[in-house]
C-alpha cells in the first residue's frame, strides 16, 4: 500500500514539475526612482533600450500554472490589471490584457520558456506602465 | 463712395495689411465713420481675445508624445516603400538579371554539387522564444504594433493612443470606466 502511495505521489510530482508557469508582471518605468528592482535585472537592459527610462520597478505580478489547451487562466497583476491566458497549441497562447473593463490588447503569441512579451506603454504622470508576460519551465 | 473689402479691414485690424491697400484703407476710414467703426470693433475683439487666451496644455507629457512619434517612425521604417511600376533603374535591373543568368549557366555547365564534397554544418535559424503573431487593441483611437525584434527572447507590442493619466488613482478610475 505504501509503495502505491509513493508511486502516485511521485507521479503527481512529475506532472507538477513538467507543467510550465506563466507570469505577468506590471512594471513602472521611471526616471525618478532609486534604481531598478533586482527581480527585473535580467531584462533591465532590454527595457531601457526599448523604452528609454533609467529605472524599472515591479508594481505587481500574477503567476500560475499553464492550463490545458483551451482552458483559460486568469492572472491578477495588480493596480486593476488582469491577464487572461488561453493555450491554443504547442507554445501558442491567446493573451488578453485588461485594465479595469478595458481590453488594452489582445494578442496571439508563440511563447517558449525564457521568452518575454512586453506590452505598453500606458502613460501615468511622467512614467510609463509596461506589462511583461513570460513563461518558465 | 465704395468701401474697402471686409477682408482688407480685418487684415488692417490684424496689422497685416501692407502697401497701397493699407494706405487706401487708412485714407478711407478717415472719411467713412462706418468703416472706421468696423475697424475699431475688429481691433477691440482681437484685444479681448488676446487678453483672455486660455492656456494651452498638452494632454500628454512631452516624453510620452515624442516616444509615440519615434515608435510610429520605427513602425513605418519597417514597411517597404512601394516600387513604381516603371522602374527608373534599368541598369541595376540588367545587372541583376545578368548575374542570375551567369549563376544559372555556371550551375548548368558544372552540374550538381558533389555529395562527397566537405560541407560545413548549415546554421539553423535561431528560433524566437517570443513571437507575436497577431495583436489588436479594441479601445477606440488606439493602435497596437509589434516592434521589430532585436533579441530572440523579447517581443515588444507598442500600444499608442492609450489615455494618459496624471497618477495611478486617476489611471484606475479612467480605465475602470473605459469601454473597449
Amino acid at each position: 500500500m505504501r509503495a502505491l502511495i509513493l508511486i502516485l505521489l511521485a507521479g503527481l510530482l512529475a506532472v507538477a514539475a513538467d507543467a510550465a508557469t506563466v507570469q505577468c508582471r506590471l512594471i513602472r518605468a521611471t526616471n525618478t526612482s532609486n534604481g531598478t528592482d533586482p527581480q527585473l535585472q535580467n531584462i533591465a537592459t532590454q527595457l531601457e533600450k526599448r523604452f528609454g527610462y533609467k529605472y524599472y520597478r515591479q508594481l505587481g505580478a500574477g503567476k500560475g500554472t499553464l492550463p490545458a489547451k483551451d482552458k483559460m487562466l486568469r492572472l491578477d497583476v495588480g493596480e486593476g490589471f488582469t491577464a487572461f491566458i488561453t493555450p491554443k497549441g504547442e507554445g501558442d497562447l491567446m493573451v488578453e490584457l485588461y485594465s479595469g473593463r478595458a481590453a488594452v490588447a489582445k494578442l496571439t503569441v508563440k511563447l517558449k520558456p525564457g521568452g518575454h512579451v512586453l506590452a505598453g506603454p500606458i502613460g501615468v504622470g511622467q512614467d510609463w506602465l509596461i506589462l511583461d508576460l513570460t513563461l518558465r519551465e | 463712395m465704395s468701401h474697402p473689402k471686409p477682408e482688407w479691414l480685418a487684415a488692417w485690424a490684424d496689422g497685416e495689411l501692407r502697401g497701397w491697400r493699407r494706405w487706401l484703407v487708412e485714407r478711407h476710414t478717415q472719411n467713412c465713420p462706418a468703416c472706421a467703426a468696423e475697424c475699431r470693433h475688429q481691433r477691440h475683439v482681437r484685444e479681448l481675445l488676446r487678453q483672455h487666451q486660455r492656456p494651452v496644455t498638452m494632454r500628454e507629457p512631452p516624453e510620452f508624445f515624442w516616444a509615440q512619434v519615434r515608435a510610429e517612425i520605427e513602425r513605418r521604417e519597417t514597411v517597404p516603400a512601394p516600387v513604381p511600376a516603371d522602374s527608373r533603374y534599368p541598369l541595376q535591373l540588367a545587372t541583376v538579371l545578368a548575374a542570375i543568368i551567369v549563376v544559372v549557366g555556371w550551375i548548368w555547365v558544372a552540374g550538381p554539387p558533389r555529395q562527397d564534397r566537405a560541407q560545413g554544418p548549415v546554421p539553423a535559424a535561431r528560433p524566437g522564444l517570443a513571437v507575436v503573431e497577431t495583436v489588436n487593441t479594441p479601445i477606440p483611437n488606439t493602435a497596437a504594433t509589434v516592434l521589430p525584434a532585436e533579441e530572440p527572447h523579447i517581443a515588444v507590442v507598442w500600444i499608442s493612443g492609450l489615455p494618459w493619466t496624471r497618477d495611478m488613482d486617476e489611471m484606475m478610475t479612467v480605465y475602470a470606466d473605459l469601454e473597449s
